[in-house]
């Protein structure tokens, strides 16, 4: 397998009582051995529970509907869906998760040291003391001051910064092959945001894992990764490497997105944001999900779903304006 | 922590003054006097007159307020009207078996309620948790005096089982002693374990809720784990403050039960004594009791530290 991750047609479900609906629809994406995979894409629009389910996280009411994960595991190539128990052997320890908020993310009455050698116990017959030590060191690796002290310390003693890399600590201890980071900056202030990035960026080369960036940061996403898919209403609407999606994206929703971005010695009066909304209470268009959003839509857009196709190499696209089936109409 | 606990015992003496006020002139009120009671049919001023100024009942009110709580903050309750007894030992000793009946009863409601409250927060929104949630319903809902009454009867009538009559103290006769205590710990128990069935299965569905369990799994915690060592001890604080709460009434005595199996208690002391308006036994008990539910307060209170660590009194 030369991907450490290919995840294949992935649906999920909300369950209700009476009804089923699919969030999440037809995703299909690869990691590489020690890529860095961003997914963007704005609240709601199934990123999170995407991340989620490659471990199977995901709770009641979510469900995974379809799809296959392939995982390049030790044990050699899995799907981590069709999993039960043994997934245990994954999480944690090949593949590892940080959180949006680090301040909720640990429990709050048991001390670090406790938690991060908590995923030890789990994977490893250390003993007390290698177990501590390996903690500590762990602790230094993420650049924090007097970690000793700080072990025998409860979450609510410690800032937001502190525990996010606190938690990045507790995810690379097992030295897994794949970390999924579900926004793992976006509760935090900006300066702690560059250095908590800083310090991925530098992991992620010393300890030689494959990243899954989740965000709704197009900066995050510039500063850390080599390619990314963009989500919109629970498909990826457009995927290519990182360069590309800066320089020449194709999809309009993905250049709406860019155009949002406002930066420093901006003149113009107001900010720029994509009309609309998103598709909101189960509603799913029938043609492409961006239609009535979108400054481009033709007349085949309406009632047409568009297909995520490959238009140039590497860059894969959900649009009729590149599909030439569509061009007549 | 120290400091904090003597502030806490220090507040106890406003309380108890209000408490011994209130009880002081609520038994005024009530109609009916311990004379009455006392001389029956041959009634005449003459020995009225000499009672009222034994028991001091001629003083005006204030003073026998006052002669009354100034031997009481000296542990000296006075003597009952009635049996002449010293009130003090009297209470010591019937609050004992209260306080049996009422260790008894909370370990059976905590040994039943805690582990189906769990269950029922694992299996919730499955025929599992809809069983025990009616079995809490029925706990919460069905009075004492009710099941205490059907149990006796479906013993005696059904099993042909008696329980000893007679009260005998632990270190006298253990096991008959249990034999007594048992049922009534039962019923109070299984009543109680009603609501810390309720308590716990909400406690544990909303710390499951929390985002620290999803860490927790993606850790690579078996299930067993995330339930006991991380929902249910976060989940405690509700469930500790409710059996708390319980053991605090029960201690006050639990009358309906006491009465029901002739458990001779302090809640059984009190009844007795409101209905031979025997006063000082009455405020004796109510003291000690308003004492007793504010210790327990106090002791729960004290147990929250060790549960999180977050809450630290200074």
């Amino acid at each position: 397998m030369e991907n450490i991750l290919e995840v294949k047609n992935l649906g999920i479900d909300l369950v209700t009582r009476d009804s089923i609906r699919r969030l999440i629809d037809d995703v299909s994406f690869e990691v590489g051995i020690k890529q860095s995979y961003g997914i963007v894409g704005e609240s709601g629009c199934g990123k999170s529970i995407t991340a989620m389910s490659i471990m199977q996280l995901l709770s009641y009411p979510l469900k995974t509907g379809k799809g296959e994960i392939f995982f390049d595991s030790d044990a050699g190539k899995v799907d981590l869906l069709s999993m039960k128990k043994e997934i245990r052997k994954i999480r944690g320890k090949e593949i590892s998760m940080i959180f949006q908020e680090p301040m909720t993310a640990l429990d709050p009455i048991f001390t670090i040291e406790d938690q991060i050698i908590e995923t030890l116990e789990f994977h490893t017959n250390l003993n007390k003391k290698d177990m501590r030590d390996l903690a500590l060191e762990m602790l230094n690796k993420v650049g924090i001051p007097r970690a000793e002290q700080l072990l025998g310390e409860y979450p609510h003693q410690l800032s937001g910064g502190m525990l996010q890399r606190i938690m990045i600590a507790i995810a690379l201890i097992c030295r897994p092959k794949l970390l999924i980071a579900d926004e793992p900056t976006t509760a935090l202030d900006v300066t702690i945001q560059a250095q908590i990035l800083d310090l991925m960026n530098e992991l992620k080369e010393s300890f030689d894992t494959s990243i899954i960036m989740i965000t709704h940061d197009l900066g995050v996403i510039a500063e850390t990764c080599e390619k990314v898919a963009v989500f919109y209403a629970g498909q990826i609407v457009e995927e290519t490497d990182v360069v590309r999606m800066f320089h020449g994206a194709a999809h309009p929703y993905t250049s709406g997105l860019l155009r949002a971005v406002t930066s420093l010695g901006d003149k113009s009066k107001s900010l720029y944001t994509i009309p609309g909304m998103v598709p909101v209470g189960g509603y799913i268009p029938k043609g492409c999900r961006f239609e009535d959003r979108c400054d481009r839509a033709k007349k085949i857009c309406k009632n047409n779903p568009p297909e995520l196709l490959e238009i140039e190499e590497g860059h894969k696209c959900r649009c009729w304006l590149y599909n030439e089936s569509g061009d007549e109409k | 922590m120290w400091s904090y606990i003597i502030k806490r015992l220090l507040g106890l003496i406003p309380v108890l003054i209000g408490i011994s006020l209130c009880i002081f002139l609520v038994l005024q009120l009530i109609p009916g006097d311990v004379i009455s009671g006392l001389l029956g049919i041959e009634e005449n001023p003459e020995l009225r007159a000499q009672l009222e100024k034994k028991f001091g009942l001629d003083q005006p009110l204030y003073k026998q307020y006052w002669d009354w709580i100034s031997k009481a903050v000296r542990g000296n309750f006075g003597r009952s009207f009635r049996t002449d007894n010293e009130i003090f030992p009297e209470i010591i000793a019937r609050f004992k078996i209260t306080a049996q009946l009422t260790v008894m009863a909370a370990v059976i409601s905590c040994l039943i309620g805690i582990p189906l409250g769990i269950l029922s927060a694992i299996k919730r929104n499955t025929w599992v948790d809809g069983i025990v949630r009616i079995i809490a319903l029925l706990g919460v809902s069905v009075p004492n005096f009710a099941s205490a009454t059907l149990l006796v009867l479906f013993l005696s009538l059904v099993l042909n089982y008696y329980p000893p009559v007679g009260y005998v103290g632990f270190f006298n006769n253990a096991s008959v002693n249990m034999k007594i205590m048992i049922l009534p710990a039962i019923i109070l128990g299984t009543s109680m374990s009603g609501s810390v069935m309720r308590m716990t299965r909400s406690s544990v569905l909303e710390v499951l809720r929390q985002d620290f369990i999803k860490t927790v799994r993606a850790k690579g915690a078996s299930e067993k784990i995330v339930i006991f060592k991380h929902a249910l001890k976060n989940g405690l604080i509700p469930i500790i403050t409710l059996i708390g709460m319980q053991i605090g009434s029960l201690l006050g005595g639990a009358v309906v039960a006491e009465q029901i199996f002739s458990i001779p208690g302090l809640g059984l002391m009190t009844l007795t004594a409101i209905n031979q308006r025997d006063y000082p036994v009455v405020q004796g008990c109510v003291l000690f009791i308003a004492f007793v539910y504010v210790l327990v307060n106090l002791i729960v209170d004290i147990l929250y530290t060790y549960v999180d660590p977050r809450i630290s009194y200074k």
